[in-house]
């Protein structure tokens, strides 16, 4: 065999593994998703195989009339809104929580560097359903923060902390923070500081030295903090589920929902789809607007 | 001024009791080994590191108290530091723009320093697309657009390839005598200390051992470190015999012009470069040694001889007169040294 295709064999078997698992369990259940998501819904769960139907995408934008004629539904685009908002506004909180953190962090010893990344990885050794279950002891009216704040006498009635859009992107904000900090701490950890020293000896203060060189030499770790906050942000499903209350639901309740008690598993299909639809294209979005800075960095 | 790093058992003293005067429009160098504490120095001046005790004066004007950003200095990295997210011109324009220079201004001296440096063409390339000496170049502009009073350079050539250096050394020179900027050059070799500099400080072990002019430094060591860091060097054990005599115990005696002030019969070290020592047939020369071994280098020849005493000389003699190559090994040789070529060492003999 000649060493090419030695090579190429080699390569093969290294690669192969992977490719398989991807084909097997992302690749296949993605287009039986697809395939389920164009079938007709069984009353009992799952579907009628082999009926074709667009019922679940119509479903997405209108409701069904008594006459069977169309009405525009905003109901589920509501929740798909909500969702993105969410993620959205919790991907703006941790990066403004997170980037200085990182800063933080990166300009510390090398030992005390250590001690900090264990600290910002240390809520992943408990569980999430646990962690936001804590939430719920803090939030709820007789819980933590609205005990103190009655006791300490600034407010009269508990504050509605809890079973809302304000409990969800606490609770979110809390969960991924970790994402946001470890990318851009990485990042600002490579800046060489001879940089730094540079900009100092160019008449740069402290803050101009921030803002023209350290972040957008950090730019490719805040982009990616940010990807990683907002895209599973995006499909949350305990965190909404508990500290939302049934009441703020995300989409990733929606299909939970469509999957369990309301036996619409097309619907479901059809929902998740459309879900990753979102995330590529915003993912689609972010790389052609910084393509050139990410090039650079 | 000092500066000490650490405390306490573990600290070292980088800079120990240091003083410099350095003069407007000079090309200064700091000449030293690694870790003797020339960039240490050079840190303290740009504001990098404060001093442990001490002062920076600029034109009578206490330095020591101000950020990097406020002093009117500028330095040229040793690994250049340029920002690799921006374009060469964007680089050099980076100064002026923070110290809130009119656009037109910034445009302007950005395009001079483009010319200066001979990059006017690749203006918008970035820097990871140039090669080393190009990225030397667009430091050396970046540092001087802002026009400092002072421009410190820390070995801004180590990187470059001997051939690159050769050119660049010149160009430093010329750009120094055009803009006319103090230049505070900090280098480990003598070469280019001895080509470019007005006046070098050689330092050591965190102490300056001697100033001078380059002519000052290489003909007239104090130090026995000096002479033994800058070029070759033949250094004699000898015990002055009276006003600037001292005799090489059963070799003879040399003259010097050097005023040591060394007292009849206390242990002198004299140092002699190879290329000041005249050597002569056996029956003209006074101080007498047999030649122990000659080596052909091109332009000029070493001989190297030795002593009764046993000590091994070099003499370095040009090719171009016919007795460099009349000499062999085991020949009785004469040799001869003018006073003013033979330097007394200051430092304690040993």
């Amino acid at each position: 065999m000649t060493r090419a295709g030695k090579n190429t064999l080699f390569r093969t078997l290294l690669i192969g593994p992977a490719l398989l698992a991807i084909l097997v369990f992302m690749v296949v259940p993605l287009l039986l998703m697809a395939y389920i998501s164009l079938q007709t819904r069984d009353y009992s769960g799952g579907v009628v195989w082999g009926q074709f139907s667009f019922e679940a995408y119509i479903r997405l934008f209108f409701e069904r009339e008594l006459d069977d004629s169309l009405a525009l539904n905003f109901n589920y685009m509501l929740i798909i809104l909500r969702s993105v908002w969410l993620s959205f506004i919790t991907m703006v909180i941790s990066l403004i929580v997170g980037l200085p953190t990182a800063m933080f962090m990166a300009t510390r010893d090398r030992k005390w560097k250590a001690v900090l990344v264990f600290m910002v990885t240390l809520p992943f050794w408990t569980n999430l359903l646990v962690r936001n279950y804590a939430w719920i002891l803090l939030l709820r009216d007789h819980g933590t923060i609205n005990s103190l704040l009655l006791w300490l006498g600034v407010i009269q009635e508990p504050l509605p902390l809890l079973h809302n859009s304000f409990a969800v992107a606490v609770g979110l904000t809390y969960s991924f923070l970790p994402f946001m900090v470890l990318p851009i701490y990485s990042s600002l950890e490579k800046i060489d500081l001879r940089l730094v020293e540079a900009s100092f000896d160019l008449y740069a203060n402290r803050w101009q030295t921030i803002r023209r060189i350290i972040l957008p030499l950090a730019f490719p770790g805040i982009v990616a903090g940010c990807i990683l906050v907002f895209v599973p942000a995006l499909g949350a499903y305990i965190t909404p589920e508990l500290l939302g209350g049934g009441k703020t639901l995300m989409i990733g309740n929606l299909i939970g929902l469509q999957f369990g008690a309301a036996r619409n598993w097309p619907f479901g299909a059809a929902l998740g789809l459309f879900l990753l639809s979102l995330v590529l294209i915003s993912l689609g979005a972010y790389a052609r607007r910084y393509r050139s800075n990410l090039e650079s960095a | 001024m000092s500066k000490v790093f650490g405390a306490g058992a573990n600290a070292f003293r980088a800079l120990d009791d240091v003083s410099v005067d350095i003069k407007k429009n000079e090309f200064f160098t700091l000449l030293g080994p690694s870790g003797c504490g020339k960039t240490t120095l050079l840190r303290l001046i740009a504001g990098f590191e404060q001093p442990s005790s001490g002062e920076v004066l600029l034109d009578g004007q206490d330095l020591s108290a101000k950020p990097p950003y406020q002093r009117p200095v500028n330095t040229v990295f040793q690994n250049y530091a340029l920002f690799p997210h921006m374009t060469i011109s964007e680089n050099i324009s980076f100064g002026l723009e923070m110290l809130g220079r009119p656009k037109d201004e910034i445009k302007s001296v950005t395009a001079e320093m483009l010319r200066l440096v001979r990059l006017e063409k690749m203006a918008d390339r970035r820097i990871t697309q140039i090669s080393g000496g190009q990225q030397q170049r667009v430091a050396l502009a970046r540092a001087l657009a802002p026009q400092p009073k002072v421009l410190l350079l820390d070995e801004p050539l180590s990187a470059l390839d001997l051939q690159l250096r050769k050119e660049m050394q010149l160009e430093l020179k010329r750009l120094q005598t055009d803009t006319g900027i103090t230049f505070v050059f900090v280098t480990h070799d003598q070469d280019e200390a001895l080509t470019m500099s007005d006046r070098i400080a050689v330092m050591n072990g965190g102490e300056i051992l001697q100033i001078g002019s380059p002519r000052d430094i290489y003909d007239k060591p104090q130090h026995r470190f000096v002479a033994g860091f800058i070029g070759e060097i033949n250094l004699l054990s000898t015990e002055a015999t009276g006003e600037g005599e001292y005799a090489i115990a059963g070799v003879g005696a040399l003259r010097s012009e050097d005023k040591s002030g060394l007292a009849k019969g206390a242990a002198a070290m004299l140092a002699i470069r190879p290329e000041r020592i005249n050597v002569l047939p056996a029956a003209s020369g006074v101080l007498k040694g047999v030649v122990s071994n000659v080596v052909y280098h091109g332009t000029d020849t070493i001989v190297h001889f030795k002593l009764a005493d046993g000590l091994e000389m070099r003499a370095r003699l040009q090719n171009n007169t016919a007795e460099a190559r009349s000499f062999a090994k085991g020949d009785e040789i004469g040799w001869s040294v003018e006073p003013s070529s033979v330097s007394v060492l200051v430092d304690a003999p040993s």
